[in-house]
């Protein structure tokens, strides 16, 4: 029987006994201190700062599983490399050379951040695109930029240079004055709607601030109910209200009715020619068309009023 | 039992050194030999600054409008007991006052994982003109007068004391958002979510009414239009998560209330000129008056549920459904306030009682299969019902005609239905990817847009696109290229539909049925045929260590290939190249080119005659916008101490519109359009200077030159024919800021 009983000791003390040596500082309570003796810059320390490590929080799971639950098994990397050997890296290793496939990357956050505004990451542009989670976020600092209002759109910018070149041009929304940012309109972390738009609709995603022009209007201008991008762009332009085109001309692309908006307009149309004319100085069109998103005086057929 | 004891110490020996062999622990203890050193997560800073002009232009989007002295102040604060201390509780909160106008407070409280409650407050001002002039007094409130000594005229032309008469306005709105939510986890997974904020939108916008009528046309009269504009909005959610299944079912309201629902315009006009009718109207200054409506209260209700479910551990489906009821019932001001004008036919209904009933649902399903493929398809159904009534409205025309009292009613032009539109969307997209290698992915994508239109001159519009992409990474950067065909083809373009459904029978049963109020040939380009090409690509490349270069690209281009009259074609081609360097992380170089040039080429019928297929009355515009952008940045740490910087942006847009015409569009004659450019040149140096760790010195300056040379304001002050203008001129300026902070952080 007590040989039967060594036995069982020696079967368990073989299963147990080398985890437990190899956990006794990783994957324990103490461990991101472990960590953090070799990882003590700011750009790293930032993280005892933010949600990600709070013991208190058992969905950090920083109890159970510290840095290793976001970097995985790490035991080799924390242990003595043999001699004239590399230090072996964390299973997951998040940025230089080494980084590790996206995906493995991005399992570490989708992890934990699987609804809300996640829901609808997977086959994402971004996702299909292979950014990582932390192409734009970083947990370890003490403000993730792409949190804070006034550094975020210089995060998106590093890819989308179409958008920071139009954010120049004369007429753009306040993105870079911090007014606004990019994700007021867009969830980069994917959605069903075009452009990774936040609305179920682009019209309902400009309706968020210009809930003015939502009507329903008694006389509506049919293009500006379907679709607010078939006359406006939304990052720049270097026309009046973020237009695709300067008036009249803009709107002689879908309007040549009698008289005075099927005319040619040119140099000679303007103030002191004899063919001056009133649409081609200040609104345009608009100049007198003034409800061009729709009008609800009984009246104002023609938008005018 | 000797045995057994080496048997025992064996057990225990092997693993013990199996796991010494495998990870040497002894540079893992399991205490910090130090401490780690803290990062700062709070900051205060608080400066004084100078500004050297009074522009609009410059500040017009929340920035220094006006010149002089001004103090800014930024506070972060966020604080957290120590990550190990078992406590989750949190708090923090950011303040800012940017120079006169911008402000931003919020504060949160919370304790993690369980519930979080936050506030907010933002303000900043949209500066839009300080050049704006107008004859008008009772700026700001719904009523303008005209002075006593207002000096009418019968035409536009003929104002010609209105330099002397029309006084400086500043245009611009305030807006201020006071706003907070709720988050709270009643049990593992789930999350309730409250938010409600309140936007109030103050100020003076541009406005133009029209009155009538010189020359056989409408004039436009610019007036400074009073913004006094609330808006709310509030949310509640309830949300789970899991590994498997997530979901989140809402309830969003948002309303808009307007507190001045009109203004009360004067008609700076005496009478309507060259124009038969109406006889005896007289609506013209110093009696009439007119009213221009302005937005609408409305309201916005919807429902949505969206959601998750892991169908398999590679096949995943996601929904969003979403019900929303748009409603407007503002009630509606008279056909004219004009006394003097004859109006009979009363409204219809006293208000327009519209109403958007719109239905939302998107399925998406994702796979991959392996390593290699991966899947996306998914269906979007959007259907907007607008089931506003439609009714008869016998309108006054630019408050100067009397309604027409046609025998029979209906029996004029003049009487008009309101066409509530309403449109369906459906689309269905699937990509198929499949992985070369783990790091390149080709792609192949389908999309098919279906739309459905009410009252308008294309019913049914089928869009067909084929996009390709490749993309890969690789050790020292990634490359990528795509590729996009697209062909849109609609039902028959029937341009007499408008026509049809905004007049009576009664009024088509007099012959003008089947007319169109646009020219036949004309295709409105979001409805006509078209076939869009785009191509697209990028790459980036570390050339040395520190050294990345990046550039991308694209060219799309769209043909309307039925359209002989209205946009015929477009095209865009963009450039854009980056460079960084980072040295030492002591320097860091950035700089940026792009490219941007958009072109359209338009055709135009000049109906000046009956005569509707003369060769010689058609014109052709092509408009071309080009665009330089470019900017600079570095960073230099040049001493342990002491942080440089330079950042300098470069923006350079150019229309050029060329307009043909023949000797049968005696309007346009050969004399070319000025270019018209808008030209800014920015540049800021900063430095910091840390007098201790959490303490340093700030100081900055910034310069930038603009110059906007546009037709659209040449000569507004002068008299043109038809409108009474704002007398906006270009904005040109240099300016100069200088500022001084300092800033700690805890």
């Amino acid at each position: 029987m007590s040989r039967l009983a060594a036995l069982a000791l020696v079967a368990l003390t073989w299963f147990i006994v080398p985890a437990h040596a190899q956990e006794r500082a990783l994957g324990s309570p103490d461990e991101p201190k472990t960590c953090l003796n070799c990882h003590d810059t700011p750009d790293v320390t930032g993280v005892l700062h933010g949600a990600h490590m709070v013991k208190a929080d058992a969905r950090t799971k920083v109890s159970d599983e510290g840095c290793q639950n976001c970097h995985g098994d790490s035991r080799a990397h924390a242990a003595r490399p043999a001699d004239g050997q590399a230090r072996p890296k964390p299973a997951v290793v998040f940025a230089g050379a080494a980084a590790s496939p996206v995906a493995d990357r991005n399992k570490a956050c989708t992890g934990c951040h699987e609804g809300g505004a996640v829901m609808h990451w997977q086959g994402s542009q971004h996702e299909n695109a292979d950014l990582a989670c932390t192409s734009c976020h970083s947990s370890h600092k003490t403000q993730d930029p792409m949190l804070v209002k006034t550094a975020q759109a210089f995060v998106c910018f590093s890819c989308h240079a179409e958008q920071r070149a139009a954010a120049v041009k004369p007429s753009h929304h306040p993105v870079t004055e911090g007014i606004m940012t990019c994700s007021d309109c867009h969830n980069p972390m994917g959605s069903p709607t075009l452009h990774m738009l936040k609305g179920t609709t682009l019209n309902e995603t400009c309706y968020a601030c210009h809930d003015e022009k939502r009507g329903p209007f008694l006389w509506e201008h049919a293009p500006a109910a379907e679709d607010c991008s078939i006359c406006h762009t939304p990052h720049g332009s270097i026309q009046t209200t973020l237009l695709k085109q300067r008036q009249p001309y803009l709107c002689e692309n879908c309007h040549d009715s009698s008289l005075h908006n099927s005319q040619p307009f040119s140099g000679n149309s303007l103030p002191g020619r004899p063919g001056a004319a009133r649409q081609m100085i200040l609104n345009g069109c608009a100049n007198c068309h003034s409800q061009v998103h729709g009008s609800n005086h009984p009246s104002g057929v023609r938008l005018g009023r | 039992m000797q045995r057994l004891r080496k048997l025992l110490l064996l057990g225990v020996a092997w693993p013990l050194a199996a796991a010494a062999q495998d990870f040497d622990l002894s540079e893992a203890p399991t205490a910090p030999a130090k401490a780690p050193p803290l990062a700062f997560a709070s900051s205060i800073e608080g400066g004084l600054g100078y500004q050297s002009l009074d522009s609009f232009y410059f500040g017009r989007y929340g920035g220094l409008a006006d010149k002089g002295p001004f103090g800014f102040f930024d506070a972060t604060v966020s604080q957290r007991p120590g990550w190990d201390s078992g406590k989750a509780n949190y708090w923090g909160g950011h303040a800012s006052f940017n120079g006169r106008d911008v402000r931003n407070v919020d504060g949160f409280y919370g304790v993690q994982g369980k519930w979080r409650v936050g506030a907010s407050y933002d303000s900043f001002t949209r500066y839009i003109s300080d050049s704006a002039k107008t004859p008008f007094l009772g700026v700001s409130t719904g009523r303008l007068t005209l002075p006593s000594d207002w000096q009418t005229a019968v035409s536009s032309l003929l104002f010609r004391s209105l330099p002397g008469a029309a006084a400086p306005v500043d245009l611009r709105v305030k807006w201020q958002t006071v706003g907070g939510d709720y988050v709270m986890t009643p049990r593992t997974g789930y999350e309730v979510r409250l938010h409600f904020d309140h936007r109030h939108r103050a100020g003076l916008k541009d406005q133009y009414i029209t009155f009538g009528q010189e020359m056989l046309n409408p004039v436009g009269v610019f007036f400074p239009q009073t913004v006094e504009y609330d808006s709310n909005h509030a949310t509640v959610s309830l949300g789970f998560a899991d590994k498997t299944v997530q979901w989140r079912a809402s309830y969003e309201f948002s309303a808009f209330h307007n507190n001045v629902p009109a203004m009360l315009v004067p008609n700076p006009y005496n009478r309507s000129t060259g124009i038969p009718w109406p006889s005896g109207a007289f609506a013209g200054y110093p009696f009439a008056v007119g009213q221009y409506s302005l937005p609408p209260d409305n309201s916005a209700h919807q429902a949505m549920l969206t959601g998750g479910i892991a169908l398999t551990p590679v096949m995943r489906l996601t929904a969003k459904f979403a019900y929303t009821i748009q409603r407007q019932d503002e009630p509606f001001l008279p056909y004219t306030t004009n006394p003097n004008l004859d109006v009979r036919t009363p409204l219809p209904l006293t208000s327009a009682n519209a109403e958007i009933r719109r239905t939302y649902g998107n399925l998406t399903l994702t796979a991959r299969q392996g390593k290699s493929v991966d899947l996306v398809a998914s269906y979007t159904y959007d259907d907007r019902d607008n089931r506003t009534p439609r009714s008869l409205y016998n309108y006054v025309a630019n408050d100067v005609q009397d309604q027409p009292q046609p025998i029979v009613f209906g029996g004029s032009r003049y009487i008009r239905y309101n066409l509530p539109h309403s449109f369906t969307f459906q689309q269905a997209k699937a990509e198929v990817g499949y992985r070369l290698t783990p790091r390149t992915r080709l792609s192949v994508a389908y999309t098919g847009d279906f739309r459905t239109r009410t009252y308008q001159e294309v019913s049914k519009t089928d869009e067909q696109t084929v996009r390709a992409k490749a993309q890969t990474t690789f050790a020292k950067g990634s490359i990528w290229i795509a590729q996009t065909f697209a062909n849109r083809t609609g039902s028959d373009y029937l341009d007499y539909v408008p026509w049809n459904a905004s007049h009576t029978d009664q009024y088509l049963a007099q012959g003008p049925q089947n007319q169109s109020i646009e020219y036949g040939l004309l295709r409105m380009y979001h409805l006509a045929d078209r076939r869009r090409q785009e191509t697209k690509g990028g790459a980036t490349y570390d050339l040395a260590t520190g050294l990345t270069a990046s550039m991308s690209g694209g060219f799309a281009r769209d043909r309307y290939s039925r359209s002989l009259f209205g946009l015929l074609r477009s095209d865009t081609l963009l450039a854009d190249g980056d460079i960084t360097y980072v040295f030492q992380k002591s320097l860091t170089a950035s700089a940026f080119y792009s490219y941007e040039r958009i072109r359209s080429v338009q055709k135009g019928y000049f109906l000046f005659n009956a005569n509707e297929t003369n060769p010689a009355q058609a014109w052709v515009s092509a408009s071309r916008d080009t665009v330089h952008s470019a900017g600079v940045r570095l960073d230099w740490q040049a001493r342990h101490n002491l942080k440089l910087g330079l950042n300098t942006t470069l923006s350079r847009g150019r229309t050029n519109i060329v307009t043909e015409s023949t000797a049968f569009t005696p309007l346009a004659t050969s004399t070319p359009l000025p270019d018209a450019l808008a030209n800014t040149y920015n540049v800021g140096i900063r430095g910091e200077y840390a007098v201790r760790d959490n303490l340093s010195l700030r100081a900055g300056y910034t310069f930038e030159h603009h110059v906007t040379d546009d037709w659209r304001y040449i000569s507004s002050l002068t008299p043109v024919s038809q409108i009474l203008g704002s007398g906006e001129i270009a904005p040109r300026y240099n300016a100069h800021v200088v500022w001084v902070s300092a800033r700690t952080q805890f």
